[in-house]
């Protein structure tokens, strides 16, 4: 009985050692498991980060040539407003008749032929200013050719080379040349503007 | 009877006729103004062209008048 007793105790000890071993065992498992956890989670997140950057990334790039896009879109818009009317200064778009009261038969036409008059007048004004432009021209370049005359005749230090003599007479003759153009322009205007007016008239 | 029946029909007709009239005045209103539109904007494109002309022949002078202020 005693022997079996002494077996049971012995029996006991094993069992307590080995379990006590065992549960060492089970520690070390859940260390190791949690070390390795924690590496995945490491490892994850750098991997998400660069994931994100990487998608940041690419975000920039699309977003950077999206812009490109309508960075080219509004130069190309410039560059054909430029070549149409659209971009002629309001002055010779005002030239346009624009129909606001819906007019129509001959309502629209007396509309449009008053517009057109309005213009005419307009034109008129313009060569008669052109015209003062002219007289003042001329009184300019009269003073010039005067300033030549005397300049000629200044001895000594001040006198003038032959040389300078022919540049300013050049230019005083380029400046008369350009006055006679533009006084023939302004002539033919005024045949042109009459026979606009005419051409007005007939309609009425 | 009868008359009545001719009287509908006699103011049918004058009617058709007034219809008629008035579209034809209409088109020949919208045919002058559609002239006269032609003509205007020839006319002010003309004058544009003048305009045109005399503001770059201004320009040309006024800088060869502006060279005339050394001598």
């Amino acid at each position: 009985m005693n022997y079996l007793k002494i077996l049971a105790v012995l029996a006991m000890v094993t069992l307590s050692g080995q379990m006590a071993q065992g549960q060492n065992f089970a520690n070390q498992a859940k260390k190791i498991g949690k070390d390795q956890a924690q590496e995945m989670k490491a490892k994850v997140e750098k991997h998400a980060d660069g994931m994100k950057e990487k998608g940041q990334q690419k975000v920039d790039e699309v977003m950077k040539k999206g812009q490109e896009g309508i960075n080219e879109a509004k130069a190309k818009g410039q560059e054909k407003m430029a070549s149409s009317n659209m971009a002629k200064p309001a002055q010779e778009k005002d030239m346009k008749f624009e129909n606001k009261e819906g007019l129509t038969g001959a309502a629209l036409g007396q509309a449009r032929t008053k517009y057109a008059e309005n213009k005419v007048a307009e034109s008129s004004n313009k060569l008669s200013a052109m015209n003062s432009k002219a007289a003042i021209g001329q009184a300019k370049i009269n003073a010039a050719k005067q300033r030549l005359e005397n300049a000629k005749s200044l001895k000594g230090a001040n006198a003038l080379s032959t040389e300078d003599i022919a540049i300013k007479q050049a230019k005083i003759d380029e400046a008369q040349t350009k006055l006679n153009s533009f006084k023939g322009s302004i002539s033919s205007g005024k045949t042109k503007l009459n026979a606009a007016k005419e051409k007005l008239n007939k309609f009425n | 009877m009868k008359m009545l029946n001719n009287l509908i029909i006699a103011s049918s007709l004058l009617a058709i006729v007034a219809c008629k009239d008035t579209e034809k005045i209409e088109a020949a209103e919208a045919e002058v103004a559609a002239a006269t539109i032609e003509k205007a904007e020839a006319v002010e494109a003309e004058l544009e062209s003048v305009t045109k002309e005399l503001e770059k022949k201004a320009e040309e002078l006024d800088s060869s008048l502006d060279a005339l202020d050394d001598i």
